[in-house]
């Protein structure tokens, strides 16, 4: 019998949810922006070629100095880059090779990094052998798909392929906050730049973006319309909205405050998944590389491809703009 | 036993959901346009630089022997 009324109270609920989303569904986006200037040129070179790595590199992040950067490859090193020298300052060999998730902690002197060895180390960039300096954050019971600091070098939230997500005290190595909710591996997150702290969101294998509440680990808001794995997840800058990027070759714009998908980025052209995601600095234009060695760049406003940069001769798995909007980074097989 | 406490779960979250605040699209998308207009001069990927000096990833000019 209470089997009956859950399920029954469910399809209201979900039937009520719809119904208060469709009501708010008064404009749309690209249409309300068809009078906007379009963007006639997109006049972006490749300026430095960062080369180093040996094998794929997965993973990759921007110091808030805004002109080094780390990132984490197949091949087991972790290199840090001068991207105004393109000198490599410095490489430290992990323990596990398909180190595929590292993160620049903000104040520059930390890089924390993890993969298949289902952990969340961090390495102090400031001592002469950082290796031996190692330091367990945390361990999940599945790989480490991506991790981030929260706001300051003591805090560390990560993404498994255990399906959760975690925060973690770097200094005790205590679980701060644990998040349980995705149906399957969890690829990707990005802290809210404005609810800093606060909110962050999280996409995944089970094709959908789950939007969390950092103090409570509630799963607050959930997005799921794409049609396949999600692999890359980025908030817009103003921190109202973020995009995805899934093997459904498409990327998706929900905007939270009307808690909906708002804009989709796809062309009949463009078939191959897309692997990494990012805004530039007014949100105006969204980078999205794929697996078909194509960095595209779409006009956000318009969901009209502007520019296809080339200069990859491999699959793109990740890319990041720079701080300050100066540059985006874009890592393929084996140099940037 | 375990359906019913996933069930129960799955009430509690819809519940949660249906008690958020929306606001209407058109709302947001206005909001949307005054910030990329707002912020549109700084970002150097779609307006470019003054002068390529401002550019930290330029490469510095040559120096030529006379």
């Amino acid at each position: 019998m209470e089997e009956q009324d859950l399920t029954g109270e469910i399809e209201t609920l979900k039937k009520k949810l719809a119904e208060e989303q469709g009501k708010l569904s008064d404009a749309d986006l690209i249409l309300s922006c068809q009078k906007i200037e379009p963007i006639t040129q997109v006049n972006i070179k490749v300026r430095k070629v960062l080369k180093g790595h040996q094998g794929k590199v997965l993973c990759m992040s921007w110091s808030q100095d805004k002109r080094h950067l780390v990132s984490t490859s197949h091949d087991g090193k972790l290199l840090v880059w001068d991207a105004f020298t393109t000198n490599k300052e410095h490489a430290i060999s992990m323990a596990t090779t398909w180190v595929m998730a590292c993160a620049y902690s903000p104040s520059g002197q930390f890089v924390a990094c993890g993969g298949l060895d289902n952990k969340c180390s961090i390495y102090p960039l400031l001592e002469e052998e950082p290796v031996t300096k190692k330091r367990l954050v945390g361990t999940h019971t599945s790989y480490l798909a991506c991790c981030q600091f929260n706001t300051s070098d003591h805090q560390v939230l990560t993404g498994s392929g255990d399906s959760t997500c975690v925060l973690w005290d770097v200094e005790s190595g205590q679980m701060i906050q644990s998040f349980h909710g995705h149906a399957g591996d969890v690829q990707a997150l990005d802290l809210s730049p404005s609810e800093s702290g606060r909110v962050f969101v999280s996409a995944g294998c089970d094709r959908a973006a789950n939007v969390w509440d950092m103090r409570s680990g509630q799963c607050v808001q959930l997005f799921d319309s794409h049609e396949s794995d999600v692999n890359s997840v980025r908030f817009y800058p103003s921190g109202d909205a973020f995009v995805t990027g899934s093997d459904d070759a498409s990327c998706r714009l929900f905007d939270l405050r009307t808690d909906r998908e708002v804009a989709v980025y796809k062309k009949e052209s463009v078939l191959f998944g897309c692997n990494a995601v990012d805004f530039s600095l007014s949100g105006r234009l969204l980078f999205a590389g794929y697996s078909d060695y194509v960095l595209n760049v779409w006009d956000v406003l318009k969901a009209k491809r502007v520019a296809m940069l080339y200069g990859h001769e491999n699959r793109v798995s990740c890319l990041r703009v720079v701080p300050d909007g100066t540059a985006v980074a874009g890592f393929k097989d084996s140099a940037a | 036993m375990a359906a019913i406490s996933q069930q129960k779960k799955m009430v509690e979250q819809l519940r949660q959901e249906a008690a958020l605040e929306r606001k209407p699209v058109s709302e947001c998308v206005r909001e949307m346009l005054q910030f990329v207009e707002k912020e549109k001069e700084g970002d150097c990927l779609v307006t470019g630089f003054a002068a390529k000096k401002d550019n930290p990833f330029q490469e510095s000019g040559g120096c030529s022997l006379l």
